[in-house]
């Protein structure tokens, strides 16, 4: 490790090395786990691989991931935007609304989703005459993500419209853009990559998810849930190896749209 | 003609009023106030990013005050030029004819003349991030000016540059506003900025107009204390060019000659007016050695105390001087009436406005 010329941590290098010191225990903690999940689960990995129940567990979390957190950025663009530009009453509220589902424990969020949508209560009995239930269905998979991924969405393209220099819609305004072209055309190319990554970190929360869907819909089984469900029935080793599959397949499509979203 | 009349905006606790103010077809006026004084809120207002309380504002003889900003013709160019950093030069000045759905080709053909017409066509493939201060400045102009608005509106346009860059682009301005007589509202701090660009000149101070006037009257006739310390009281002289060479102007002001750096030569006996800053001129009792091109052995007039600083009044043939010196410079110069000094200043220090 070496300190830049001209860094203000010019001549501290034993403070450098007991921060190092500190900052290896919090690695340590997160990697070790991380390696015994690889190492172990590994081993199960051909396996697994070769199971059909995991391998449809692991497309559908990726899948379901996917859709709600498209879901969550088509609607929560229009909502960062407004939380950027536009002040109003009960703003403060609607912004730790927002919050709130990264705090609740998840099996909260899965009941109160449940309470909200099931199909005897009057939101669910509206969606039933379209043949949409939420309990025990990809519907209930996707809300149940929707409700705990939305916030990454909401608050990156939040971050991304923040950064923006407002001069540059005003001069856009004047130069004769309405409102509406002035954010297709201006603002929403300049926040583009703060979306992607709200999109990205909101597929990840969603694959993540296990609480909230079991509550609202254990079946269809996503991948989370089938590695509780091995843990309990087939063993410690068995769920490592699907573990290690989730990770390796979330790994891949992650990294992969990040390095394209890097090209362009 | 831009008309205002009666205009109310609030600001939080800020409150602007301006009860009328008139700018002809083709005016250059320039609005120059200290920071704080509602420049800038006066120019979002009249742009349409304001709504005013009371008031109303005409283009041509049309009120605009409810119409926004898009539909009202007044092309903005901001203190941070704001190019889109994603587009291309070129996208950036075609942008507001692309809105327009105006066709590829004319588009095309329109973008070219404006670029060849502003000296920026080899920039056109470049992106805003590796341009200088003063191509991007060059390029927000030409961004402006395709759309051939009603009126351009500059907030403190020039503020950003460094000195050779600002003096280039007042330049390019002068000759833009000359050749293609467009009208313009330009905001500024610098009251040297104010009376070399603008045909009129608005002193703005307290959310309020205080002054508007040809920038010489507003200098030599301030109506306020304000107006007359918003303004720096620069120095005015008269002269005639005795001669030009290498960008150097020689002077015959009275019985004195003086150098000044004028990016354009001018011919022999034309009259010009010279605005020299009262804080640009050092005075010692012994000739300077500096590269100061300009050193006048003077007589000291009258020496006044104007609070923290001093001004010195200054005589030599006709011409007359003030200085302002600081409470350190006065104690250790002790200048007193009737005494001998030297007085210096940069040939780039006087700016030259042709009469």
């Amino acid at each position: 490790m070496s300190i830049e010329p001209g860094s203000p941590l010019a001549g501290a290098r034993w403070f450098l090395l007991y921060l190092s010191g500190l900052a290896s225990i919090l690695i340590a903690v997160l990697v070790i786990p991380l390696l015994f999940l690889i190492s172990i689960g590994g081993g199960w990995l051909p396996n697994t691989a070769m199971n059909p129940k995991a391998l449809s567990a692991v497309a559908l979390s990726l899948g379901a991931g996917a859709v709600s957190a498209s879901f969550s950025t088509l609607f929560g663009v229009p909502l960062a935007y407004i939380l950027s530009r536009v002040d109003f009453r009960g703003k403060s509220l609607i912004q730790g609304l927002l919050d709130l589902p990264l705090i609740l424990p998840h099996t909260v969020a899965g009941i109160a989703v449940l309470l909200a949508f099931n199909s005897r209560a009057p939101l669910g009995q509206l969606f039933s005459p379209l043949g949409i239930r939420v309990e025990d269905s990809l519907y209930g998979v996707v809300l149940a993500m929707v409700f705990v991924s939305s916030p990454f969405a909401v608050n990156f393209a939040k971050r991304g419209f923040d950064s923006i220099d407002l001069e540059l819609e005003k001069v856009a305004r004047s130069l004769g853009a309405s409102a509406q072209r002035v954010f297709l055309t201006i603002s929403l190319p300049l926040a583009w990559r703060s979306i992607l990554t709200g999109w990205l970190m909101s597929i990840a929360r969603a694959i993540s998810e296990v609480g909230a869907i079991m509550v609202v819909a254990y079946h269809p089984t996503v991948a989370g849930v089938l590695v509780y469900e091995w843990f309990l029935t087939r063993g410690l080793k068995a769920a490592a190896g699907l573990s290690v599959l989730l990770l390796i397949a979330s790994l891949i499509i992650l990294t992969g749209l990040r390095a394209m979203e890097e090209r362009r | 003609m831009i008309r205002v009349e009666g205009l109310r905006v609030r600001a939080g606790d800020f409150k602007l009023y301006v009860e009328e103010l008139s700018i002809e077809g083709g005016e250059y006026l320039t609005l120059m106030g200290p920071s704080g004084a509602g420049k800038t809120i006066f120019l979002e207002t009249l742009v349409g990013f304001r709504r005013p309380e009371a008031g109303s504002i005409y283009i041509d003889g049309r009120d605009i005050t409810d119409l926004p900003p898009e539909r009202r013709g007044l092309a903005y160019v901001p203190q941070s030029i704001a190019l889109w950093p994603y587009m291309t030069v070129y996208e950036n000045i075609a942008y507001g004819l692309r809105i327009r759905g105006t066709r590829e080709s004319e588009l095309h053909r329109r973008v070219l003349e404006v670029a060849e017409y502003i000296g920026i066509e080899g920039l056109l493939k470049r992106m805003p991030e590796t341009l200088s201060g003063g191509e991007k400045q060059r390029v927000a102009l030409a961004r402006a000016l395709i759309i051939k608005p009603q009126a351009i509106l500059l907030d403190e346009p020039l503020s950003s540059l460094d000195e050779a860059s600002r003096e280039s682009a007042k330049e390019l301005i002068k000759r833009l506003h000359r050749e293609l007589g467009f009208t313009a509202i330009h905001v500024t701090h610098d009251p040297v900025e104010a009376a070399e660009l603008g045909n009129r000149m608005a002193v703005m101070y307290g959310g309020e107009i205080i002054q508007v006037g040809r920038p010489m009257e507003v200098f030599r006739d301030p109506k306020s204390m304000e107006v007359a310390w918003l303004s720096g009281r620069p120095n005015i002289l008269e002269g005639i060019v005795k001669s030009c060479e290498g960008g150097v102007l020689l002077i015959d002001v009275g019985e004195v000659e003086l150098k000044a750096v004028h990016p354009k030569p001018l011919p022999t006996g034309r009259r010009v007016i010279l605005l020299l800053g009262r804080e640009d001129i050092v005075l010692s009792r012994s000739p300077l050695r500096s590269s100061m091109r300009n050193q006048l052995r003077c007589r000291v007039a009258e020496v006044e105390e104007l609070g923290p600083l001093i001004e010195v009044e200054l005589a030599r043939g006709g011409v007359s001087l003030r200085v302002l010196i600081t409470r350190g410079s006065y104690e250790e110069l002790n200048p007193k009436p009737g005494e001998m000094l030297y007085a210096g200043f940069k040939a780039t220090a006087v700016k030259i406005i042709p009469s």
